[in-house]
């Protein structure tokens, strides 16, 4: 009896399944779907993470990575003002120039009317030019080293990157 | 007669001025001016005169805006990898990656077209963050990087401002080199400039003998990105804040504000 007990036990740690490597790291969140009419003016919103700044006349235009744009009031810079929010889902680079504001969506250019800045609206979209056509090149910021999920444009536009617990990861930074 | 030739001449005189095509750098006017643009170091987009300039990670688009509504393309070309940033002074585009600067001058057509290269390194293990501005005839540039080298995998630090004279395009020269801690982002007032540290706040330093920087001052200690330097107005980025300066008097920065929300 205690044979057969011993050859179950045995048998059965051989034929066991290699572990899956679950570490934390990396991951893209990605926004599922490319869609001008969900750009639009937002109410102000706090600062999380802030990427370059243009300035026009009185107001700061800030990004906040792959979300859009902050627009301050700095009139008095003793006392700025938080007055509007871009949506611009995707968004990383941008200039303003008069009544026009061209940004990026990580895919697309996108030519915003700006005339009013309560009520923007796209109205020219040039395809394609961010898009990073090999995958392999796109990595969570420069700052991180570690393991990350491997970036699939099949999935979606980047909107960032996220803590997370990977299953077997096959990408990694340096 | 003679009254209304002088007129004439000074009126020729102010409106050939202003910032026309070729004119002028990336960050000049009256900041109160409704028509000024001015721009942080790691810009990625930017406008000169009728043409739109777009850096992805290795491509520079050129976009005709003789229709600002309905930007057209009309020249696409590779431009080297890991892109950080791209700058204008005076019709010349300089382009600073993980690798180089690489500086363009912009014909007539307003395409772009490369004059040069310098190189940081031979070595693919060092990957530096390196946005470019340029003032007069002198480029500044800040690398920062921790690297793992050898086969040892030794680990050494590249922290430093580097100064480049870019009079003649095709050959640009390495002037000077400056220790700075994590340098990020920059800008230049007049004698003046303002390098960002990554955790240590910002650097202010003398110019005036770009063969000898000197640092002159620091504004205390908080994570800072990128900024914009103008007209004794400094606007620091920070992750998740925007702290603004008054330096008018360069040895007794004042502290404006912070906005968070």
């Amino acid at each position: 009896m205690l044979i057969l007990i011993v050859a179950i036990t045995f048998f059965s740690s051989c034929t066991k399944e290699k572990k899956d490597i679950v570490v934390y790291g990396m991951a893209p969140i990605y926004l599922e779907e490319v869609d001008t009419a969900q750009i639009r003016r937002e109410d102000p919103r706090a600062f999380s993470e802030l990427g370059i700044l243009v300035t026009q006349g009185n107001y700061l235009f800030i990004n906040e990575r792959y979300q859009g744009i902050h627009v301050i009031d700095n009139t008095d810079p003793s006392n700025p003002v938080n007055k509007h929010f871009w949506r611009i889902p995707g968004n990383q680079r941008f200039v303003i120039k008069g009544d026009l504001l061209y940004a990026d969506n990580s895919i697309n250019l996108l030519t915003i009317d700006v005339s009013d800045y309560r009520h923007i609206k796209v109205i020219d979209t040039d395809e394609d030019y961010f898009i990073i056509e090999n995958d392999v090149l796109i990595r969570p910021p420069l700052d991180y080293s570690g393991p990350f999920e491997c970036f699939d444009s099949s999935k979606g536009i980047l909107l960032g990157w996220a803590q997370k617990e990977l299953k077997n990861p096959k990408c990694n930074a340096y | 007669m003679k009254h209304l030739f002088v007129f004439l001449i000074l009126v020729v005189i102010f409106t050939g001025c202003g910032e026309g095509f070729g004119t002028a750098s990336s960050n000049s006017g009256s900041k109160t001016d409704p028509t000024t643009v001015l721009q942080s170091s790691y810009a990625t987009l930017l406008t000169v005169g009728d043409f739109l300039y777009a850096i992805n990670n290795s491509e520079l688009t050129t976009f005709s805006l003789r229709d600002p509504k309905n930007p057209e393309e009309i020249n696409r070309q590779d431009v080297g990898f890991d892109i950080e940033n791209i700058f204008h002074q005076a019709g010349v585009l300089f382009i600073g990656s993980q690798q180089a600067i690489s500086i363009f001058l912009i014909g007539p057509d307003g395409i772009p077209r490369r004059q040069s290269s310098t190189d940081y390194f031979s070595s693919k293990d060092i990957k530096p963050c390196d946005p470019v501005i340029v003032d007069g005839e002198f480029a500044y540039v800040t690398l920062s990087t921790t690297a793992q080298q050898g086969p040892c995998r030794r680990t050494i630090q590249i922290n430093e401002l580097r100064v480049y004279n870019v009079r003649d395009l095709s050959h640009p020269k390495l002037v000077s080199t400056l220790e700075i801690d994590k340098p990020k982002g920059l800008g230049i007032d007049g004698n003046y400039l303002f390098v960002c540290m990554a955790t240590k706040g910002v650097a202010v330093l003398d110019k005036s003998n770009p063969q000898e920087l000197k640092q002159i001052g620091n504004l205390e200690s908080f994570e800072s990105y990128d900024l914009i330097a103008h007209e004794g107005l400094l606007m620091v980025v920070c992750p998740k804040e925007i702290r603004q300066y008054d330096y008018t008097d360069i040895h007794n920065i004042l502290y404006l504000s912070s906005i968070e929300l």
